[in-house]
């Protein structure tokens, strides 16, 4: 089946991206900035990926995605700072909360269909920035929640373990975490459960008559990538060392948006491709001075104008044109 | 003890009266065809049969079984299926997945659980059964092809063969015959026969093609005004002087 082998490339495709990846303190030694931004990276295309399994593959349109990472990200920072719990232990939980609180918003949300769906997540988003920002007691309001420690070194690897003090090893870690949820990715998308999210997105109503829960299916996948989010936002607060409401707004969850939308929603590079391109290029393009957001904004217009199914579909789309044209040739 | 009850279904839209107390009792499987003049609330009925619409008054039973209301998902459980109008098949997916959509797993924590404990052995038992199928509706040498390049003709035809996939037990097909060219008419009456001989089913059909659906049924039931006019074996409905008048106003 040729979904089967697109799979398959797609997934080549990502190992060998990742594969790159993974060499990249090993190229960028002694550039800090750079290996930074490749933190930065990884810490955007981890929420992605959750958005790209409803967006990409379910057809859910959420403009609050990054308000459940920021549900993971302050319940692991008061895990951590107020409640002295290790990394380790605190980053689950806070996975499973934002997961849990994404089921609940879904619950009542995911009975509304297309746009009424999205004002809710739109809304959700807001008022949960407006509690973190304000609510000083919990989340220490607008000025952030300070003293998120890094996570706790690993006994092994030598006589002091592994620290995560080194931009090195953050970023390791940062890549291992992302590699685990593309690899959670691929894996839900090639299920019955995967293909029965892409069917709701086809057609919601026939796949009900074909036997399909939708709406439990649609929770679902609304909890496990809000739970993906979560864990994006813990990476994010304990690299930055803060949790700020800042990075969890409105404007962020529109960055997420983009970053599925222009990586390729429904591919399963996407996700890193769009990370690359908006975390990494803005930061490139700084050699153009005052014209980098105006370089950065056309780049997105050109990939949007000539690759509608996202940079990860441009291969299927040159493909299919191809076909196009030998069959009109012939 | 009936297999299938329709019994005293009303259902308004506003003013308009679509079903006003259906009545209707089936004992055995066969083939069902339901006809009627525009309005006369068959696939209102429909709709109602699958959830889609609840009715005002009224009780539908399938096999002992109080399915009024029931949502699709559960009544798929069930064996109960259907067709739409507009005829709907997963456009994107190939016709070989859409056939094979019907044997994959649906219960949720089952689903999720396959991406983990990668075991694709019920979908490797359907292709066979897929591929008969495919080639009983002529579409054998599409079976790789994304459902949305077919003419609307063989998408009806892929649309009935995935219903077939999963033995059904009840099956619900609105104007399975509308928009469908002489030619593939003929595959498509072939096709419903051919199951009907195969599976023991209880299908009802709404139609407007009076010589196809004169073919493929055994009963008739004629509806109008919302209510059951007359049922009877196709000879028997066809020279009734109540349908004659009620088609010709």
């Amino acid at each position: 089946m040729n979904r089967m082998y697109q799979d398959r490339r797609g997934l080549a495709g990502t190992l060998v991206l990742g594969g790159l990846l993974f060499l990249i303190p090993t190229v960028l030694v002694d550039q800090p900035y750079l290996l930074h931004i490749s933190i930065l990276i990884c810490i955007y295309a981890i929420p992605a990926v959750g958005l790209n399994l409803m967006l990409g593959y379910t057809g859910l349109v959420s403009l609050g995605h990054m308000a459940f990472a920021g549900i993971g990200a302050y319940v692991a920072a008061i895990l951590m700072v107020d409640a002295g719990w290790s990394f380790w232990f605190a980053m689950p939980v806070a996975v499973v909360s934002a997961g849990v609180a994404g089921a609940l918003i879904g619950i009542p949300a995911l009975r509304l269909r297309s746009h009424h769906f999205i004002i809710v997540t739109l809304a959700f988003g807001m008022i949960l920035f407006l509690v973190m920002n304000n609510w000083d007691e919990v989340t220490r309001g607008a000025e952030g929640f300070p003293g998120v420690p890094r996570p706790d070194p690993l006994p092994f690897g030598g006589p002091d373990g592994i620290n995560f003090l080194t931009l090195e090893n953050f970023y390791y870690l940062s890549l291992a975490f992302t590699v685990a949820v593309f690899v959670l990715q691929w894996a839900l998308v090639r299920s019955d459960f995967g293909r029965s999210l892409e069917a709701i997105k086809q057609d919601e109503t026939l796949a009900s008559f074909k036997g399909v829960n939708t709406m439990a299916y649609k929770v679902a996948v609304f909890a496990i990538g809000s739970g993906v989010a979560g864990l994006g936002g813990v990476l994010k607060v304990s690299f930055l060392r803060v949790a700020a409401p800042l990075s969890f707004e409105l404007l962020e969850s529109i960055n997420i948006v983009l970053i599925v939308v222009v990586g390729g929603a429904g591919f399963l590079a996407g996700p890193l491709l769009g990370a690359i391109i908006f975390v990494g290029l803005p930061e490139y393009l700084r050699i153009a001075k005052e014209l980098r957001l105006v370089i950065f904004g056309a780049v997105l217009l050109i990939i949007t104008l000539f690759a509608p199914k996202g940079l990860a579909g441009m291969p299927v789309m040159l493909r299919t044109r191809l076909q196009r044209w030998r069959n009109a040739a012939v | 003890m009936p297999l299938f009850e329709i019994a005293g279904v009303h259902k308004a839209f506003g003013g308009i009266r679509a079903l006003n107390g259906v009545d209707l009792s089936i004992t055995t499987t066969g083939t069902y065809g339901l006809i009627g003049p525009n309005g006369a609330g068959k696939t209102t009925l429909f709709d109602i049969i699958t959830g889609l619409q609840a009715p005002e008054h009224g009780t539908i039973t399938f096999d002992d079984r109080d399915i009024t209301g029931w949502s699709a998902h559960r009544l798929h459980a069930l064996g109960v299926v259907r067709t739409f109008q507009e005829c709907r098949v997963f456009p994107e997916k190939t016709c070989l997945e859409n056939m094979l959509f019907a044997v994959q797993k649906k219960p949720l924590a089952a689903a999720i659980g396959q991406a983990f404990w990668r075991s694709t052995a019920h979908l490797r038992a359907g292709v066979d059964e897929a591929r008969r199928l495919l080639d009983l509706v002529r579409l054998s040498q599409y079976e790789d092809h994304p459902a949305d390049a077919l003419s609307f003709g063989q998408k009806r035809l892929l649309e009935l063969a995935t219903i077939y996939m999963r033995q059904p037990r009840l099956l619900l097909f609105d104007e399975p015959a509308s928009g469908v060219n002489p030619a593939l008419l003929d595959t498509l009456r072939t096709f419903i026969l051919r199951m009907r001989e195969e599976q023991d089913a209880l299908l009802i059909l709404v139609e407007h093609n009076m010589e196809f659906i004169m073919d493929v049924s055994d009963h008739i039931v004629v509806m109008h005004q919302g209510a059951v006019l007359e049922e009877g074996a196709p000879d028997t409905v066809q020279s009734s002087q109540r349908v004659i008048d009620a088609y010709l106003g």
